[in-house]
Formats: C-alpha cells, sequence, structure tokens
C-alpha cells in the first residue's frame, strides 16, 4: 500500500467494465471477445460487455496506459491471425491492485454492519 | 455446425452490424471496427451454436443497447452532434412557424373560403373592416416570411460556421 504510485490511486475509482477488464487480464494477455467471455464468466452474467463498450473502454485503457497491445501471439496456429491481443500493463496491475483494496474496504464496511445475508431495511424507515 | 438458416442469419446480422458500425467516429472505427466485428461475429456464433437462434433476440437487444450508449459517448464528435441536434431542433421550429404562417396566409388571401380568417382568433382582436383584415393578412404574411428567411437563414450560417470550423 505504501509504495503504491499516487497516479494509481488517481486513477480510482474504476468503472465496473475497466475493472474486469483489467481483472480478466490479470492473468495473461487476451483478446477482445476472450476479454468479453472472461468478464461475463466473472460477474455470472451479470455485466455485458457489448463491443462498442469493451473497445471504448481498451481505447481509454490504452491512452492512459493500463494496458497494451502484446507483440507475440500465444499460439498463432491456433488462433484468427487478425485479432489483437491486449496485456496489463505494471501500472494496470498497480490501478486494479489498488481499486481491488478500496472495494475490500467497502464490503468490510458494508459486513461490520451485517448488510450480507439478511434483508436491508434503513433505521429510520417506517415499517 | 450451423444449419443453413442460422448462417444466413449470421450473415445478415453482420452486415447489418456492419452498417452500424459506420455510426462511430471514424478514428475510432479505423483502429476498431474490424475487430469489433469479429467479436461480435464469434460471439453471434458462440451464443446460436449454445442456446439456439432465439436467443439472439435479447442478445441483439443488448448490442443496440450498447451501440446507442457507445455510439453517442464516443470520441470527440459528441459535441459536434450535441450541436447538430440543438441546430435541427431549432430548425424545425423556424420552418414549422414559418410553413403555418404561410399556409393561414396563402388560404386566406387565395382560399376559397374568404372568411377563413375571420373564424380563427384574429376576429376577437379585430373589427372585420376591409382595413383591419389586409392588416391581419399581412401581419400572418410577415410573419410566414420572416420564419422562412430567419430558418434559411440561421442555416447558413451554421454551415458558414462549420465550414469556418
Amino acid at each position: 500500500m505504501m509504495n503504491r504510485s499516487k497516479s494509481a490511486d488517481a486513477m480510482l475509482p474504476l468503472t465496473p467494465a475497466v475493472f474486469h477488464i483489467l481483472l480478466a487480464l490479470s492473468d495473461g494477455e487476451r483478446h477482445g471477445y476472450a476479454i468479453m467471455r472472461e468478464v461475463g464468466a466473472h460477474t455470472n452474467g451479470a455485466l455485458q460487455l457489448g463491443p462498442g463498450t469493451l473497445y471504448g473502454c481498451l481505447k481509454r485503457m490504452l491512452a492512459a496506459r493500463l494496458v497494451e497491445e502484446a507483440d507475440e501471439r500465444p499460439d498463432p496456429e491456433l488462433d484468427d491471425e487478425r485479432r489483437r491481443y491486449y496485456r496489463i500493463t505494471d501500472f494496470g496491475a498497480r490501478t486494479l491492485r489498488a481499486e481491488a483494496e478500496r472495494l475490500a474496504v467497502a464490503v468490510s464496511a458494508a459486513r461490520a454492519k451485517r448488510l450480507f445475508g439478511r434483508k436491508v431495511g434503513f433505521a429510520g424507515a417506517k415499517r | 455446425m450451423l444449419s443453413p438458416f442460422h448462417q444466413r442469419l449470421l450473415r445478415s446480422l453482420c452486415r447489418l452490424y456492419g452498417v452500424m458500425l459506420r455510426a462511430y467516429p471514424l478514428d475510432f472505427r479505423r483502429e476498431y471496427s474490424r475487430e469489433m466485428m469479429l467479436v461480435f461475429q464469434s460471439h453471434l456464433r458462440d451464443v446460436v451454436e449454445n442456446s439456439g437462434g432465439w436467443a439472439l433476440l435479447p442478445l441483439s437487444l443488448n448490442i443496440l443497447g450498447d451501440w446507442l450508449v457507445t455510439v453517442w459517448s464516443q470520441g470527440d464528435d459528441m459535441e459536434t452532434i450535441r450541436k447538430a441536434l440543438v441546430a435541427a431542433v431549432r430548425d424545425i421550429c423556424c420552418i414549422t412557424v414559418g410553413a403555418s404562417c404561410f399556409v393561414v396566409a396563402a388560404y386566406t388571401l387565395f382560399g376559397r373560403d374568404p372568411n377563413t380568417l375571420r373564424s380563427l382568433s384574429l376576429r376577437l382582436a379585430f373589427e372585420q373592416t376591409p382595413v383591419s383584415m389586409f392588416v391581419a393578412q399581412g401581419i400572418v404574411t410577415l410573419l410566414a416570411v420572416s420564419g422562412a428567411v430567419s430558418a434559411v437563414g440561421m442555416d447558413v450560417v451554421a454551415v458558414l460556421g462549420a465550414l469556418k470550423g
């Protein structure tokens, strides 16, 4: 936490789409459709990225140097050579970690208020 | 393996998506449209193979929503689109007012029923003398001409502004 650069913190909070794209790329290079499937799997289908959202985010993430295009293809024999692969940068990884920590703090706060596993009601609400 | 019907359907949807991609800004399209098409094709194929043709319906709606949102928000052209929309609404208002006035003026001046103007609310404001009728028709005609001139004038200004910009 201490050695995190200021610029990673400056990127926070990330949008859900950017967070999940970084998460999908955190364990290896992927092309666009693989990212889309990975995000769908991570979120149990709750976040379905369309091509416009996916490439709009990737464009911004490339500009912010959170991700970069991979020069080498994981397996050119097995894949369509027209696809571009993306990988997370060091800065992207730091930003992802910072966002995950931020979300973990929020989840801890919610857990402390016992919001999980019961119906949520407001203290001042009429019953 | 897809049936011939599903293959034709996917080809048609891909052609349609290719047309939809043209709505994105040029630089974005140059950079990503080919990949977006690949993603779209792969997604459609997977959905049909795993869930059947009917699953294309919710997917198509999802893609359409994604397209609407991202076309609007993508690139630096957003401000240009907003300005164009404002100009279009303004022009439509001017042309509607101008055309309405023109129709009323033409009908009262040349229509079969010379009492048309008398039946309008102007009847309450004017005494029905030849002079008052002439003045009323003059006002209506003036409004029609000014509406049309202002609409055309604003279009010319908008075009000149766009050329200058």
